[in-house]
């Protein structure tokens, strides 16, 4: 017998339960007050009914075991694993207590709010921080806050806006709408789409433009999928992307084939650009990167000569040695050629209308809370001083200066933490010792988690349950369309970061709180688009916005940018700044330029003899989301072992075989993992899996789920940034070696 | 001639999501260990030039199923009607000869011991949830008329074998 539903919920995935960062649409079945089945919403623009294997995961997710369903305190001493449950009015004030005591004593800046990836949690957790008073919004441990964030600095200085490919997500009859072309080429810069979930960006819709004629560039250190359906594939060295943009910039401007009418009309700075795109030749870049001058010139060839075409990119951009700058000089390589607004190009992508989810940018934040009081909270913003482009672009703290500043108390001492939705110690970290043990010195850590995990486990005082979003109401603007996310169910006591944020800020706020419930806050924030919750729950969880500044294309010519109403970008010279004033005010290189990484076989030839092999981190499972889901029994099965990709070549060599476990080793430590052989590695390079913890180990220390031994984080380091502060780390390329463990046994 | 049910499966276009694995196993209530769907990987070709293939696999409900052939207690059958092959786990004494007889790894045994595997989801009564599930169109589930009629201007071929598996293949 099929399994008989009570009702089917339509609603926009987001964060915990499949771990979206993309924004799906769902249905949710329902029977008995329970979820007992999730499937992709076939009328929902974004997915068209298609979900990943976490989407459909949903069920054990929710109702696992070990899922934390009431809060927590601590009764033994921190690491030591024992818990009591306690009521919600008890934890509340119990935060309150300590909150406000070390706001007094210390200044609300010594608390620091800290999240995981920029999912459902900015809006909540800054909504929060500002309410009690401190500037200091973290993802503690994202070395270089290589996440994005450089890539969208970048865009924000060179172009004023930010844009992705043109996949046609921007218009309600996507594929089927006549003023949408596909890109001729599409270059896939360092993301494997088909894989991961990405912010805003569905996979599939590279495979849907593929199916609609797009040929496809793909630049990776590995062989995807998408790269071995690629036209071509320049498999680089992994670091050197920036020395690649830089040669495919030269090839393009000394070939005169980029877009002359649109660079003359639109662009600042060419003739500065082009002077020091010279310094790149493609023999050169070729000796950097590996890629054989031949393919660079080829690849430049294709994306210049055909028009439309555009670039997808990935995390790997921002977490290269000068972030900020790769993004930089790959955006300038969409802008020369005109791809910029353009149907099939890299379109803009702004707030579906103009709703502000969380406040994004520094321009947002003052105009949620005015000029004075984010000025007066920049002054112990946590990094903000030391980097303009920090101060002046978003409101985070810089996480290697936050670092030291939690070790050495100085210019203020960092008292207590509240962590949510972010496994740093398994996860984000880089070099998790260090933080623990800075961590640890906190006076008071609050968790907000739905389970337990090495951060939790190690630090939190109090644990509060959170709730998946089926069990939650929210809302995304993040782009379009505009969507919310509606409740199906309750489990136990978990309530919803939003929820949780709003009780805690009525406590904690120091002017009151002038909404009720998060239904207030929401419809609050959805007035700007001229809707509210019922009515976007009623069309089906999504609306796409009217004409206007959130919908494409050739804004710039339409005045549709700037707040003045001109036709231009919203840049100080009302052109893409191919030579940045942003960043020049900004006290960096207003051009682009490369930077090998801190370790590699050209910077430190020493280490390089010593650990002769690349590490490379963070390849994308298809089943797990970060260091989430390795609990979940049907994903696990499907990716069981912390994996590291070696080559056939290289795995001979060090007499590794397929399946056998391998220490993977480097100057800062040592962790194991299970050799997978296989060519689609460069033979001098090794791919590791991130974020990889055993929640069916003990969770106690010292072995926290066995982080230290398989949480590949632990060979990488922290004080690597960028000069902007964003960008620049190890994650993705630093020196190792490999060696079989006891004759390849566990 | 009756029909015939099977999949035809484009392998162009698998991404190895591993969505019809969870699809199965949630659809069944699996037990961890057992697998009635999997998806493999092949490699062609060496550095610089490798290619990336998936396959994803389960019973091919063949026309000379080699598990019937040798079941002891009679347990698996083809139906005549649509070709599916069946497996009667109350009639399963768990001598897994069904195993050894499959070429293709199908048989799975779980803590009860009795054999089980892919029935199309005969018993959930609508399109098989891999397929269903699909998000890269990959697999798809017909008779064999209209699968060979979706796979029309592909390269496809029916996978080869002695005992004539129901499914058809496009690279």
């Amino acid at each position: 017998m099929a399994k008989s539903e009570d009702k089917v919920v339509r609603t926009t995935m987001w964060s915990a339960g499949c771990g979206s960062h993309g924004g799906c649409g769902a249905e949710i079945y329902v029977k008995d007050g329970k979820v007992i089945k999730v499937e992709g919403d076939s009328n929902h623009p974004h997915n068209q009914g298609r979900l990943c294997p976490k989407g459909l995961a949903i069920p054990q997710y929710m109702y696992h075991p070990d899922r934390v369903r009431y809060p927590l305190k601590r009764v033994g001493a921190r690491g030591e694993g024992k818990w009591e449950r306690i009521s919600w009015d008890e934890a509340y004030d119990t935060i309150e207590k300590k909150l406000k005591d070390i706001r007094e004593k210390h200044g609300a800046e010594s608390v620091i709010f800290c999240q995981g990836t920029g999912r459902d949690i900015g809006g909540p957790i800054t909504f929060l921080m500002y309410a009690y008073g401190s500037p200091n919004w973290v993802q503690v441990g994202l070395a270089g806050h290589a996440c994005y964030t450089p890539r969208l600095g970048a865009m924000f200085a060179t172009q004023g806006s930010y844009s992705v490919l043109d996949a046609a997500q921007f218009l309600e009859k996507r594929y089927d709408d006549p003023l949408w072309t596909p890109p001729k080429y599409i270059i896939n810069w360092a993301q494997n789409p088909t894989t991961g979930c990405f912010d805003g960006f569905y996979g599939h819709w590279i495979i849907d433009c593929m199916r609609r004629g797009s040929r496809l560039i793909v630049i990776d250190p590995r062989v995807t999928w998408l790269a071995s359906r690629a036209e071509l594939h320049l498999q680089n060295r992994p670091g050197t992307d920036g020395a690649l943009a830089m040669g495919m910039l030269n090839v393009i401007i000394n070939e005169e084939i980029y877009d002359k009418d649109f660079v003359e009309k639109w662009t600042f700075g060419f003739d500065e650009l082009k002077e020091r795109v010279q310094e790149y030749p493609p023999d050169r870049v070729a000796k950097i990167t590996w890629v054989p001058k031949e393919k660079i010139i080829e690849a430049s060839r294709l994306f210049a000569r055909n028009k439309p075409s555009a670039i997808q990119w990935g995390e790997p951009v921002d977490a290269m040695p000068e972030g900020s700058v790769v993004a930089q000089a790959i955006n300038h390589l969409w802008a020369i050629t005109g791809n910029i607004d353009n149907p099939g190009g890299n379109v803009i992508a702004r707030n579906s209308h103009g709703v502000t989810t969380y406040p994004f940018s520094t321009a947002e934040l003052i105009s949620l809370y005015g000029e004075e009081l984010v000025k007066k909270l920049n002054e112990k913003r946590i990094g903000a001083n030391e980097y303009p482009m920090i101060k002046n672009f978003r409101g985070w703290v810089q996480p290697d200066v936050l670092i030291e500043q939690m070790e050495t108390g100085k210019p203020y001492p960092i008292k207590a933490a509240w962590i949510q939705t972010s496994n740093i110690i398994g996860g984000q970290a880089a070099d998790p010792r260090r933080h623990l043990n800075a961590m640890k010195k906190l006076d008071f850590i609050v968790c907000v988690d739905l389970f337990q995990n090495p951060t939790s486990m190690a630090l939190a005082d109090i644990f509060l349950p959170a709730a998946t979003f089926t069990e939650k109401e929210s809302f995304r603007s993040w782009w379009a369309p505009l969507c919310v996310t509606v409740k199906a169910v309750e489990v136990a006591e978990c309530k919803s970061d939003w929820e949780i944020n709003l009780e805690m800020a009525k406590r904690l706020a120091t002017n009151p709180i002038q909404f009720n419930t998060v239904r207030e806050l929401i419809d609050d924030r959805l007035k700007d688009g001229n809707t509210n919750f019922e009515k976007l729950a009623a069309k089906g969880s999504w609306e796409y916005p009217p004409e206007g500044p959130s919908k494409p294309y050739y804004r710039y010519e339409r005045g549709l940018l700037r707040k003045d109403g001109r036709p231009g970008f919203d840049t100080p010279t009302g052109k893409v700044e191919l030579w940045s004033k942003r960043y020049e005010e900004w006290g960096l290189d207003p051009l682009p330029y490369y930077a090998e990484p801190a370790e590699s076989p050209a910077t430190s030839p020493d280490i390089h003899r010593e650990y002769p092999l690349i590490l490379t981190t963070g390849r994308r499972s298809p089943v797990f989301f970060h260091s989430e889901h390795r609990m979940i029994p049907c994903l696990r099965e499907l990716d069981p072992d912390p994996i590291v990709e070696i080559n056939p070549q290289t795995a001979a060599e060090l007499d590794i075989a397929d399946g056998e476990w391998v220490y993977i080793e480097n100057r800062r430590g040592r962790v194991k993992f299970k050799a997978r052989v296989t060519p689609i590695t460069l033979p001098q390079v090794v791919s590791a899996a991130h974020g990889w913890w055993l929640p069916e180990t003990e969770g106690s220390e010292p072995n926290l789920f066995g982080t230290w031994q398989h949480n590949i984080n632990n060979l990488t380091s922290m004080g690597h940034q960028a000069r902007s502060g964003f960008g620049g780390t190890d994650y993705r390329a630093s020196l190792c070696r490999i060696t079989k463990i006891n004759d390849g046994k566990e | 001639m009756s029909k015939q049910y099977g999949f035809y499966y484009d392998a162009g276009r698998c991404i190895q999501c591993r969505t019809c694995e969870v699809a199965c196993k949630n659809t069944h209530d699996i037990e961890p260990g057992v697998k009635w769907r999997r998806v493999v990987e092949t490699w062609d070709g060496k550095y610089p030039n490798v290619t990336r293939n998936f396959f994803s696999l389960a019973c091919m409900h063949c026309d000379k199923p080699a598990c019937a052939a040798v079941c002891p207690t009679g347990a698996i059958s083809k139906r005549a009607e649509d070709g599916i092959v069946l497996v009667d786990r109350d009639k399963c004494n768990g001598c897994q000869d069904c195993f050894s007889a499959c070429p293709y790894d199908v048989p799975q045994f779980g803590d009860d011991g009795t054999m089980q595997k892919c029935d199309f989801c005969l018993e959930i009564g609508r399109e098989p949830a891999c397929a269903a599930s699909c998000p890269a169109e990959a697999l798809n589930f017909g008779t064999l008329d209209e699968l060979l009629a979706m796979a029309t201007g592909k390269a496809t071929e029916r996978m080869d074998g002695p005992t004539g598996p129901s499914v058809i293949i496009a690279r």
